[in-house]
C-alpha cells in the first residue's frame, strides 16, 4: 500500500514536470565579444569535494586510550543529472568499533553497548576499524509547481535543524547527544522519500513530509515500505533587520519501535545575528525532543541541547554547548557541558579544541579533550543558514 | 518589526502589480533593473548594506524572495559561488534555474580580467576560476551588463521589450554622460568616446578635434591621477583601476580570501613607501585595522570606498556609487 503510494506520488511527479523550463542555448562567440562563462573538458563532471577530521583525543576515563585518529574522509558528489533531477550523494570511510552493527540490538539499549561505552566511543575509538557508509545519495525534483521539492532516496531526515547538516558543517565536534541517543550515531538518516513546499506569501514557512525506513536507530528501527517511519516538520524564518535573523521549526516523527511505535515530538530555534562586519557574529542554536520509545519499556523522556558561538575576532569562534538527554529504554541520563575554541584559517580548513565534561546518573562522570583539524578539498562548500 | 511588516506589505503588493518580478544577487544589479524596467518590475537584492558578497549565507528569506521571482540575475563568475545555488535549489522555483531563460548571469560578453591562464588551486588563495568577478566597477561593463538585462526581460515580458530597450539606453546613455560629459556625449556618441577611452587613445583623439577641454564627468576627475598607485584589500579594484588607469601596487590579503599576516603587512609597508602610495582602498565590510597599520607607516591614507550600492549611505544608486568612489579616491591621491 505504501509502496503504491510513492509509487504514484512519483509518477505523478514525473508527469506533472512536464517540459524542462526553457532552456537558453550555450553563449557563442561573436566578433567583439568575449565568452565569460568558458566551458572546459570536465564541464559535465560532479562537483567532488572531500572532507577531512583528524582528531587527538585525551579523556580522564579508565578505559578510554589516548590516541590520535582520523575520525571521518567524506567524498560528496552533485551534479544535475538532467533539467529534471539534481543528484547528490556523500560516502563516507569512518571509524567504527568492531562489529557496532552487528551487535546493534543485542543489548537492553539497542545501541550495541552501554551509555557509557557509547560515548566514551564518540571520542575515542578503541580497538576500532574503517567503515564505509553511504551517508547519503538522494536525487532532488525541483519545480512541480512552485515552491515544491521532492527527495528520493538516502536522507538525512528533516527533524530539526542539526540532523540535516553533515558533521563538518556543526559549531561543535559531534552531533548533539539527543540526536545520537534517540536517532543513532549519524542522526536519522534513511532511505524514504521527502516532499517539501516552500509556502507562497512574504514570509518563509516551509512544510515537509517524509516517508523513512530506518533499520537502525534506537527509537526507530525495522522500517520499511509496509511499516515506515512518518515525518512531518514545519519551519520559518523571520528577519528582524538585516543584521538579526531567526528560524524556528516543529517536528513530529512516529514510526516502528522494537515492540509498537516510537514517536518523538521537537522544537527547534536558531538565531543569528550577522552584522555583515568580517569577524563579528554570534549563533544560538537550540533543540528539544520529547519521546515516547516503542520498547519494552515504553519509556518517555526528554533530550534538549543549546549552544552559542561567538566570533571572537575574524576567524577565531568560541561555542559553549549544553547537553541532556533521557537514554530511551533505560533509566540513565546524560548530560555534557562543552566549551570550543575553533580557528578557521579560511573556509576550507579549520582548527578545533572541545573540552567536554560528560555527566551520568549510573556512570561516574568523566572528561574529554579533542583536538581536531578538519579540511575540505574540491568544490566550494555552500553557505548553509 | 512594525517596519518590516509594512517594507513586506508593500514588496507583496508591489509584486501583484509588476509585470517582472525580479531578484537580483547585489545592489548593483538592482540598480540597474530598476532604471530598466521602471514600474514594470518588482525588483529585490539579495546582498544588501555592507556585506562581503563571497560571504553571504543562504537565508531562508532569499528562498522565499526567489520562490516568486521570474528573473534571477547574478553577477556570475563564481562571485555568488558559495550560496546561489542553495536560494535557487531552496526556493522550488524552476523557472530560475541556471540553464533557464529566467536565470541570467549579467557578466555574459563582459571583458573578464584576471582570468587564470594555466591551472589553478587554491594555494593561490580564494581565486576564481572564470576570472576576476568584480565587473560593475568599470562603467564600460555595466554598459554590457545592461543590454544583457534588459535583452532578457524582453525575451520575458514581450510586450514591454520596446520600453526596456529604450530604459537600458536611456540608461547607458547617462552613464556615458557621467563618464565623459553630455557635450562629448551629444558630439562624438558615446560608443565611440568609450573606445577611444579603452584603447588608451581618448586623450589623444580629443586633442585632435580640439575637444579635450569639453571633457567633463569621472573622467576628467580621474585623469589626473593616471598611473598613480593604490593599495587595496582585496582584489576587488581591478576592473576601476583598469577603467582609470590606476596601478594596483599590493593588496593587504596575501593572496585572495586569506586574511593579512604581519610578514606580508611590512612588504606592503615596504612597497608602500617605495612606490609613494597615496591611497589604500578598502571595502567597508573589511576591519580598518591592517590598512591603518600601513598607513600609519607610510604616506598612505586609508580610504573606505563602497563597493557596491547601499555599501555607504551615499551609494543609493550606480551613478551616485561611482560618484562616491570617484570623489574618495580622486581626492585621496590628490593630496
Amino acid at each position: 500500500m505504501h509502496f503504491y503510494l510513492v509509487y504514484k506520488v512519483f509518477a505523478v511527479a514525473l508527469a506533472t514536470t512536464g517540459e524542462p523550463s526553457s532552456i537558453i542555448e550555450p553563449t557563442t562567440t561573436t566578433a567583439n565579444t568575449v565568452v565569460t562563462q568558458d566551458q572546459n573538458p570536465n564541464v559535465f563532471n560532479p562537483q567532488i569535494s572531500v572532507v577531512g577530521d583528524m582528531r587527538a583525543v585525551v579523556q580522564d576515563h579508565a578505559e578510554a586510550k589516548k590516541e590520535a585518529f582520523i575520525r571521518e574522509i567524506e567524498m560528496g558528489f552533485a551534479a544535475d543529472a538532467d533539467p529534471y533531477l539534481r543528484v547528490e550523494a556523500y560516502l563516507s570511510v569512518e571509524k567504527h568499533r568492531n562489529g557496532h552493527h552487528d551487535e546493534d540490538h543485542d543489548n537492553e539499549n539497542g545501541n550495541g553497548d552501554n551509555g557509557e561505552t557509547r560515548q566514551i566511543r564518540n571520542g575515542n575509538e578503541n580497538g576500532d576499524e574503517y567503515h564505509v557508509e553511504i551517508e547519503e545519495a538522494f536525487g532532488v525534483y525541483r519545480g512541480f509547481s512552485e515552491g515544491m521539492t521532492a527527495k528520493f532516496g538516502k536522507f538525512a531526515g528533516a527533524i530539526g535543524r542539526q540532523n540535516r547538516n553533515h558533521r563538518d558543517q556543526l559549531n561543535f565536534l559531534e552531533y548533539p547527544m539527543v540526536l545520537t541517543e534517540l536517532f543513532g550515531e549519524h542522526g536519522l538518516r534513511a532511505p524514504g522519500a521527502s516532499f517539501s513546499y516552500l509556502l507562497p506569501g512574504t514570509q518563509f514557512n516551509e512544510l515537509t513530509f517524509e516517508l523513512l525506513t530506518p533499520s537502525d536507530g534506537p527509537l526507530f528501527h525495522d522500517s520499511d515500505l509496509r511499516r515506515p517511519t512518518y515525518l512531518g516538520r514545519f519551519r520559518t524564518f523571520y528577519d528582524f533587520n538585516e543584521d538579526w535573523t531567526a528560524l524556528f521549526g516543529v517536528s513530529y516523527v512516529n514510526g516502528p519501535g522494537e515492540e509498537t511505535r516510537s514517536t518523538v515530538f521537537g522544537v527547534d530555534f536558531t538565531t543569528k545575528w550577522q552584522p555583515g562586519q568580517t569577524g563579528k557574529s554570534f549563533v544560538f542554536e537550540s533543540e528539544a525532543y520529547w519521546f515516547r520509545s516503542g520498547g519494552d519499556e515504553r519509556t518517555s523522556g526528554f533530550g534538549m541541547f543549546a549552544a552559542g558561538t561567538y566570533e571572537l575576532a575574524p576567524r577565531w569562534f568560541t561555542t559553549v554547548k549544553y547537553d541532556f538527554v533521557r537514554v530511551p529504554e533505560s533509566e540513565e541520563e546524560l548530560r555534557a557541558w562543552s566549551a570550543a575554541l575553533t580557528y578557521k584559517l579560511t573556509e576550507f580548513h579549520h582548527w578545533r579544541a572541545e573540552f567536554q565534561r560528560i555527566m551520568s546518573n549510573m556512570h561516574s562522570a568523566f572528561n574529554r579533550l579533542t583536538f581536531q583539524m578538519q579540511w575540505v578539498i574540491g568544490a566550494h562548500p555552500a553557505h548553509k543558514y | 518589526m512594525k517596519k518590516i511588516f509594512l517594507i513586506s506589505a508593500f514588496l507583496f503588493a508591489n509584486t501583484l502589480f509588476a509585470n517582472l518580478n525580479v531578484v537580483t544577487t547585489t545592489e548593483d544589479l538592482a540598480s540597474i533593473v530598476k532604471a530598466i524596467g521602471k514600474n514594470n518590475v518588482s525588483v529585490s537584492a539579495i546582498v544588501t548594506g555592507a556585506r562581503d558578497p563571497h560571504r553571504i549565507e543562504a537565508r531562508p528569506s532569499f528562498m522565499q524572495r526567489v520562490r516568486n521571482a521570474n528573473l534571477f540575475i547574478a553577477i556570475g563568475l563564481d562571485l555568488e559561488i558559495g550560496w546561489e545555488r542553495a536560494v535557487i535549489d531552496g526556493s522550488g522555483n524552476s523557472r530560475v534555474r541556471p540553464g533557464s531563460r529566467g536565470h541570467l548571469y549579467a557578466s555574459t560578453n563582459v571583458p573578464v580580467l584576471e582570468k587564470p591562464t594555466a591551472a589553478i588551486t587554491r594555494a593561490m588563495g580564494d581565486v576564481h576560476p572564470h576570472g576576476n568577478p568584480h565587473i560593475w566597477v568599470n562603467p564600460y561593463n555595466v554598459r554590457i551588463m545592461a543590454r544583457n538585462i534588459a535583452n532578457r526581460m524582453s525575451e520575458l515580458d514581450k510586450p514591454k521589450e520596446s520600453v526596456y530597450k529604450k530604459n537600458a539606453e536611456d540608461f547607458i546613455t547617462e552613464l556615458d554622460a557621467k563618464m565623459f560629459g553630455t557635450v562629448l556625449v551629444a558630439r562624438f556618441g558615446g560608443d565611440k568616446l568609450w573606445d577611444w577611452h579603452r584603447s588608451r587613445t581618448l586623450q589623444q583623439q580629443l586633442n585632435n578635434a580640439n575637444a579635450s577641454q569639453q571633457l567633463s564627468g569621472w573622467s576628467a576627475r580621474m585623469l589626473p591621477h593616471r598611473g598613480k598607485p593604490i593599495i587595496t584589500y582585496h582584489r576587488s579594484w581591478s576592473y576601476f583601476a583598469d577603467c582609470f588607469e590606476l596601478k594596483v601596487v599590493g593588496e593587504l590579503e596575501p593572496k585572495p580570501g586569506i586574511d593579512p599576516t604581519p610578514g606580508h603587512l611590512n612588504n606592503i609597508v615596504k612597497i608602500a613607501n617605495e612606490e609613494k602610495v597615496k591611497a589604500i582602498l578598502i571595502e567597508p565590510f573589511y576591519s580598518k585595522r591592517y590598512a591603518d597599520h600601513v598607513s600609519s607607516q607610510s604616506g598612505a591614507t586609508t580610504v573606505i570606498v563602497p563597493l557596491s550600492v547601499s555599501q555607504d549611505s551615499s551609494a543609493k544608486d550606480y551613478f551616485s556609487l561611482i560618484d562616491t568612489i570617484v570623489n574618495r579616491v580622486s581626492n585621496a591621491l590628490g593630496k
